[in-house]
C-alpha cells in the first residue's frame, strides 16, 4: 500500500485525483463563506447571527456523514475481516466528530442571542452531546484493546451500536418538545429561532450542504492515506522488534 | 427592529473557519512525522539488507 516492493522506500506521492478534490474543496468552502456573507439576506428577527446556521447544518450534516461512513466500514470490516475498512471507520469517526464539535459550539454561540442562554439541556442539544461522547469513548475503547485484529472487531461492534445514537439526535426535535428550530418537518410552538427562508437563504444552505461535503471528501482521503502508513509505520516497528502483532 | 447580533455571527464563523484549519494542521503534522518515520525505518532496513 505505501512501500514500493522494489526499492522498499516509502511511497508518499500524492494521487493526481487529490490534489483537485483539495482545490475544489478549498474553493466551494470559499464561495459558500461569499454567500453566506454577501448573497444570503440577513434575517429580520435574529439579525447577523443566524448566518451561522448555514455552517452550522452543514457541519452536523458532515459530522453525521462522517458517522455514517464509519457505520458502513464496521460492517465492511465484520464481513471482510479486511483491517482497510478499520482505517476508513477511524477516519471517517475523527472528522465526524470534529465537525460535530464545532457544530454544537457553532450552535451555543447562535443560542445565546436568541435563547439568551449559551446552553440548554434541550433534546437536541443533549443529544448531540451524548453523540459526541459516544464517539468520544470509541477512541477510548481502542486505545485500550491489544491487538490489531482485535481492537478493529471491538471498535466495528461499538461504531455500529453507537451509531444509534446519530437518528436518535436527528429526530429528537421531530419527536420531543423542544426550543431548537426544525428545518424540515413541523416545528414545535414553543420552538425559539425558527424562521422562514427565502430563496437566496435556500440556495446559499444547499451550497453550504455541498461544499462541505467536498470538504469532507478532501479531509477523508487525506486522514485515510494517514491511517494506511500509520499501519505501515506499526508494521515496521513490529518488524524491528522481531515480533508480530495479532 | 434587527438586533446587532454582529460580534456573535462572526464569533460562530471563527469557531468553524479556525477548527477546520486547525483540524488540517492536525493532519499535516501527524503526516509529516509519519512520514519521517517510515523514512527513517526504511533507510535502517535497506542497509541490513
Amino acid at each position: 500500500m505505501i512501500l514500493e516492493k522494489d526499492t522498499m522506500t516509502p511511497n508518499t506521492k500524492t494521487p493526481a485525483l487529490l490534489i483537485p478534490i483539495d482545490i475544489l474543496a478549498a474553493l466551494s468552502t470559499l464561495a459558500a463563506l461569499l454567500l453566506v456573507v454577501f448573497y444570503a439576506p440577513t434575517e429580520l428577527e435574529m439579525g447577523l447571527v443566524q448566518k451561522v446556521f448555514y455552517f452550522h447544518v452543514a457541519s452536523a450534516w458532515t459530522g453525521m456523514l462522517g458517522f455514517c461512513i464509519a457505520t458502513l466500514a464496521a460492517i465492511g470490516y465484520l464481513r471482510s475481516g479486511k483491517i482497510k475498512w478499520d482505517v476508513v471507520g477511524v477516519a471517517s469517526i475523527e472528522i465526524g466528530m470534529v465537525f460535530m464539535l464545532l457544530s454544537i459550539i457553532s450552535g451555543s454561540i447562535w443560542a445565546k442571542p436568541i435563547w439568551n442562554t449559551w446552553w440548554t439541556w434541550d433534546p437536541r442539544l443533549t443529544t448531540a452531546l451524548i453523540v459526541e461522547l459516544i464517539y468520544a469513548a470509541y477512541f477510548l475503547l481502542r486505545s485500550g484493546v491489544d491487538g490489531q485484529n482485535r481492537r478493529a472487531k471491538f471498535a466495528a461492534v461499538y461504531a455500529i451500536i453507537g451509531f444509534v445514537s446519530v437518528p436518535m439526535t436527528f429526530f429528537s426535535i421531530r419527536i420531543l418538545r423542544t426550543i431548537h428550530p426544525v428545518l424540515v418537518g413541523s416545528a414545535d410552538p414553543s420552538a425559539g429561532g425558527v424562521f422562514a427562508m427565502s430563496d437566496p437563504m435556500i440556495t446559499t444552505f444547499f451550497f453550504g450542504l455541498a461544499a462541505f461535503s467536498i470538504l469532507f471528501t478532501a479531509l477523508f482521503w487525506h486522514r485515510y492515506r494517514l491511517g494506511t502508513k500509520q499501519m505501515t509505520l506499526v508494521e515496521y516497528q513490529m518488524q524491528s522488534e522481531g515480533g508480530e502483532e495479532e | 427592529m434587527t438586533p446587532d447580533t454582529f460580534g456573535y455571527m462572526l464569533a460562530g464563523f471563527l469557531v468553524i473557519f479556525l477548527g477546520i484549519i486547525g483540524y488540517i494542521f492536525s493532519l499535516i503534522r501527524r503526516n509529516a512525522q509519519v512520514n519521517t518515520q517510515i523514512e527513517r525505518f526504511a533507510i535502517n532496513k535497506e542497509k541490513k539488507i
